[in-house]
């Protein structure tokens, strides 16, 4: 692995606004795995969930994330909420370093972090009301009286669209879609700055999947929420979001702002991965399939550029040299040798 | 200009006789708490080598319809207790309700064959690839040993599986989700069926993958002259494959047509509201068009139309009296009074 | 594969070495010793000059470490010593005359049960609520409520006594098994019954089996290939155990049916503070234990291709 080129890039000079400070920023951050194989473990290999993602959100936008399984985006959104200890690397939260060994600064930080995700029932407890669930961070935090998180139980109930009577109510009586405004609510209780949506829709069904992007949009206008959102629906993602990033096999291969990346993808595998997707549009039939073969898994990494063993452009050095992200145009970055 | 058919049926494609007619099927499921309607007075057909796309959210019927074709729901808590499944078998119409179990299992993997969504649990895991590829030629072509692995080489090649004699030895585990899904097709293709009914075949797949895959059925349907019930509820997915589609709500079909006329003029209001609350990959509004509320419960008897709770233009007849399938244009039935009353602008 | 057994094999010695020590020290913990039992059944007492005679002829006097060291290097060579209750056999003597008529005692129950338990589960999944079902749960509660050795006197009251069908006890002739191995069958064939019939519902539910049926294979292949290879693994994890456990011998039906099995021995060396004859039986126990739960996971991976003991290229 050759030393990342951008590490050594003042931050300032990669993706960032300068009109806007950073509200996350992530530095060279690795997420590496110890996999064990053979009957007693001992064959060790490591997986490179996240390998040397450099990225940094605006305050108020959303940066989207997109990319098929195993490609490390929603690892990258746990390592983000340092959920998991980092391999190395940073995570600057309003510029200061997200440290496990300080847990009490870090548990400070972690109130302006939240996240909600994919299976919304799955991350209810449903032994407990709806009031139990979303006054919980509010009882741990010991923010109010018991007066005020009643009440602000309710207020937040009504901001995500349910009644008051839902707050008795368990998780099982709800819809999939009412399940999630549960999750968004108990996520919104400690008023954080950061929201990190991994795959908030993906097992919502069609119709009910626009009210909850919608509510989203509305509480980021309404609340200057931070969004991290994580799918692998590049579509809906692309509504979400300001920027996109595409991620494979754990590393970043291409960022920009999300029209350029629909319009104007400059990295193959983001061209790939645009072209695969189907659209409602019957004119627009066409053989889909441009990418031959599967993902490598992500323990038998290719050398050099990670997607060259698919890559329909693969010349010799991609095999030998690793791309590193190249600004392209202003804001919008690609890591291709080619792009 | 309303144009009454008996059965509510579409009327049927003018180009030969169908390949598959369904008509007014109706299979419930019968659970404690009472009877599921899954699926309501449903009628279609199916040309040879046409591809019909059932569209629909989860709980609308759309796979039970599936498997009440394929009379896969015996065994379950579910029934067929109406209408008719008329599978034209080389000029022979059979109607597949009738069949007796011995019947049925001639048809199945030979005739029709089905492909489901999810590759990983699909395929039995403590039998070679090789060996359930082998099964149906063995069973319903009489293959011997020797001739059935060569076809399933042929067939494992024909799917895009590298080093096919290999690959036809190894277990399931062994094989990635796509290669799973490729498998499943070359097991539904080995007899070279008339038709393909593929259930969500690639909901559970990478985008990239999916691409793979469709591509692949579409091949298929070229060389082998299948026809394809594609089930899925990726609008996508079906703009990109089906000829005809049909869209399901609750268990009904509430629209029908060719795929242009759906994705173009669509008519129903669900229909119409389904296509707009998708983001489209390149086309952001500021706000995505909503359908409040989730669709009904199937439990017990409902009158009237099943959307009208959700739909923006219900009128007072809509929650008494459920419309039947009428032609809004020629061949483009629809179940709704206010498009049948001459439409929603 | 093979280095697989031999390092499975080379565990097994060091589950033997520990649980031997283990044994012998808490055998020795327990106070009194093997003569005071004696001389208690006896109901006598046994002068103390002639124990301190007897534990320096059976080495009892020596310090523990170098009993267990003495005990361990002779039974390496299957020489587990003279047996305290017996003057004239060693422990190995025993142990060779009377095992084998637990070991067919065991296999017998172990066949009759595996037919009947299989037989009942299988039924019962495939035909639910049939009358095979109905008569697979009838069995398994009467297996589960009634006790083994109760059944086994009712038995031999009923068939022997009563009927005089068949011979009250004994093991000489194959119509003395009869009565033995139906009651020794009563617990194996309800754990077989229920595993089998959990395991083949379960398999029956799996999407593959609704792939078969898709694929037009008649039921009988879509039970015998697809369901049933699947259903095998879970009965098989209890069923290596349970056939060493039937091996071992039975100490009631033995008892019950005055069968000269090793059973009865097992259990009394206990009383007497048999030493080398709990410890022999402590390490046979251990072993076969062992061995079976190695031969079960061969037999798994011969079933489920899935299982891999060596690493997949």
């Amino acid at each position: 692995m050759n030393a990342s080129g951008l590490a050594s890039m003042p931050l300032s000079d990669r993706t960032v606004d300068h009109t806007t400070a950073p509200l996350v920023e992530a530095i060279d951050l690795v997420k590496s795995f110890p996999v064990r194989r053979g009957i007693f473990g001992q064959k060790r290999f490591r997986l490179f969930a996240v390998d040397r993602v450099s990225l940094s959100i605006r305050s108020g936008e959303t940066l989207g994330l997109v990319g098929e399984s195993g490609c490390g985006k929603s690892t990258l959104g746990l390592t983000l909420m340092l959920l998991y200890q980092p391999t190395s690397g940073k995570v600057l939260f309003e510029g200061r370093n997200l440290d496990m060994q300080q847990p009490e600064a870090l548990s400070k930080i972690r109130r302006e972090m939240q996240m909600i995700f994919q299976d919304p029932f799955a991350s209810l407890d449903p032994r407990l009301t709806v009031e139990q669930i979303i006054q919980e961070p509010l009882d741990i935090h010991r923010i109010g009286s018991p007066m005020d998180r009643a009440r602000e139980v309710r207020r937040l109930l009504n901001i995500v669209g349910l009644s008051d009577d839902a707050a008795q109510r368990f998780p099982a009586e709800f819809s999939g879609g009412q399940q999630q405004r549960i999750g968004i609510a108990r996520a919104l209780a400690l008023r954080p700055k950061l929201l990190i949506c991994d795959e908030p829709v993906s097992s919502l069904d069609v119709s009910v999947q626009a009210q909850i992007l919608n509510l989203l949009r509305d509480l980021q206008k309404e609340f200057g929420l931070t969004y991290i959102f994580i799918s692998h629906n590049i579509a809906v993602t692309g509504f979400m979001s300001r920027r996109i990033g595409v991620m494979y096999l754990g590393r970043l291969m291409e960022i920009g702002p999300s029209k350029t990346i629909v319009n104007q993808p400059r990295h193959p595998y983001t061209q790939a991965l645009l072209s695969a997707v189907p659209e409602p549009d019957p004119a627009a039939r066409e053989r889909k399939g441009m990418l031959k073969g599967d993902v490598p898994s992500p323990i038998d990494r290719p050398s050099g550029c990670p997607f060259h063993t698919r890559c329909p452009w693969v010349k010799p050095r991609c095999s030998v040299e690793e791309p590193q992200l190249r600004e392209l145009s202003p804001d919008h970055y690609a890591a291709c040798h080619y792009a | 200009m309303r144009n009454i058919t008996s059965t509510g049926k579409p009327t049927g494609k003018p180009t030969g006789k169908p390949l598959l007619e369904v008509n007014n099927l109706k299979t419930e499921f019968i659970l404690r708490q009472g009877i599921v309607h899954a699926v309501n007075d449903v009628s279609f057909t199916v040309g040879p080598g046409e591809v019909l796309g059932i569209v629909g959210e989860s709980g609308c019927g759309k796979s039970v319809t599936a498997l009440s074709i394929m009379r896969l729901l015996e065994g379950t808590t579910g029934r067929i207790v109406g209408g008719q499944i008329l599978f034209n078998d080389d000029g022979k119409v059979r109607d597949l309700v009738s069949l007796s179990r011995e019947e049925m299992e001639h048809v199945r993997g030979y005739k029709m064959s089905m492909i489901f969504q999810d590759p990983m649990t699909s395929l039995n895991p403590v039998l070679s690839v090789g060996y359930q590829i082998k099964e149906p030629l063995k069973v319903h072509s009489h293959m011997s040993e020797k001739d059935a692995t060569e076809e399933a080489v042929k067939l494992l090649d024909r799917v895009g599986i590298p080093e096919p004699r290999l690959r036809l030895n190894d277990f399931p585990h062994r094989f990635s989700g796509g290669m799973r899904q490729r498998a499943m097709v070359a097991m539904a293709a080995a007899c070279r069926p008339k038709l393909l009914i593929a259930d969500e075949p690639t909901t559970a797949l990478d985008v990239t993958i999916q691409a793979q895959i469709l591509d692949l059925i579409r091949e298929l349907r070229e060389d082998i002259g299948t026809a394809v019930i594609i089930i899925t509820h990726d609008l996508g997915v079906v703009a990109e494959m089906a000829d005809k589609v049909a869209v399901m709500y609750a268990g009904y079909i509430v629209e029908q047509g060719t795929v242009h006329e759906i994705f173009n003029a669509p008519q129903h209001p669900y229909t119409r509201a389904l296509m707009s609350s998708i983001p489209r990959l390149r086309d952001w509004p500021d706000r995505l068009t909503t359908i409040e509320g989730a669709p009904p419960s199937l439990l017990g008897v409902s009158h009237g139309c099943p959307f009208e709770p959700r739909c923006r233009y219900r009128q007072p007849i809509c929650a008494e009296e459920h419309p039947g399938l009428l032609d809004v244009a020629p061949n483009h039935p629809c179940a709704c009074w206010v498009a049948q009353e001459g439409g929603i602008s | 594969m093979l280095r697989y057994i031999t390092l499975r094999l080379a565990g097994l010695i060091g589950v033997l070495l520990a649980v031997s020590a283990l044994t012998f020290f808490l055998m020795h913990a327990i106070p009194g010793g093997p003569f005071d039992a004696q001389a208690l059944a006896q109901n006598k007492v046994l002068p103390t000059e002639v124990i301190t005679q007897l534990n320096i002829k059976y080495g009892l006097d020596k310090p523990l470490v170098e009993q267990y060291l003495t005990f361990m290097l002779n039974a390496v060579r299957l020489d587990f010593g003279y047996s305290f209750t017996s003057q004239t056999r060693t422990v190995t003597q025993i142990i060779a005359d009377q095992w084998p008529y637990s070991i067919q005692l065991g296999l017998l129950t172990l066949v009759f049960s595996m037919i009947i338990g299989l037989g009942l589960g299988l039924g019962a999944a495939i035909k639910q609520g049939t009358w095979l079902d109905y008569l697979g749960t009838t069995v398994s509660i009467f297996c589960m409520v009634m006790p083994g050795f109760v059944f086994a006197i009712l038995l031999q009251f009923v068939f022997a006594v009563r009927l005089h069908w068949l011979p009250t006890g004994g093991w000489d002739k194959p119509a003395t098994w009869v009565l033995p191995v139906l009651a020794n069958s009563l617990a194996p064939i309800l754990t077989l019954q229920r595993f089998t019939k959990s395991s083949m519902v379960d398999a029956m539910r799996a999407n593959y089996v609704r792939t078969a049926r898709a694929k037009g294979l008649s039921e009988q292949r879509v039970m015998l290939i697809h369901v049933l290879k699947n259903a095998l693994s879970p009965v098989i994890t209890v069923g290596g155990p349970m056939a060493a456990s039937l091996v071992i011998g039975s100490f009631f039906i033995e008892k019950i049916f005055q069968i000269p099995g090793i059973g009865f021995y097992w259990v009394n060396a206990i009383q007497t503070r048999d030493y080398p004859m709990i410890m022999a039986s402590t390490l046979i126990w251990t072993a076969l234990i062992t061995i079976t739960y190695l031969l079960t996971d061969l037999a798994y991976a011969l079933i489920d291709p899935r299982v891999a003991f060596v690493k997949e290229s």
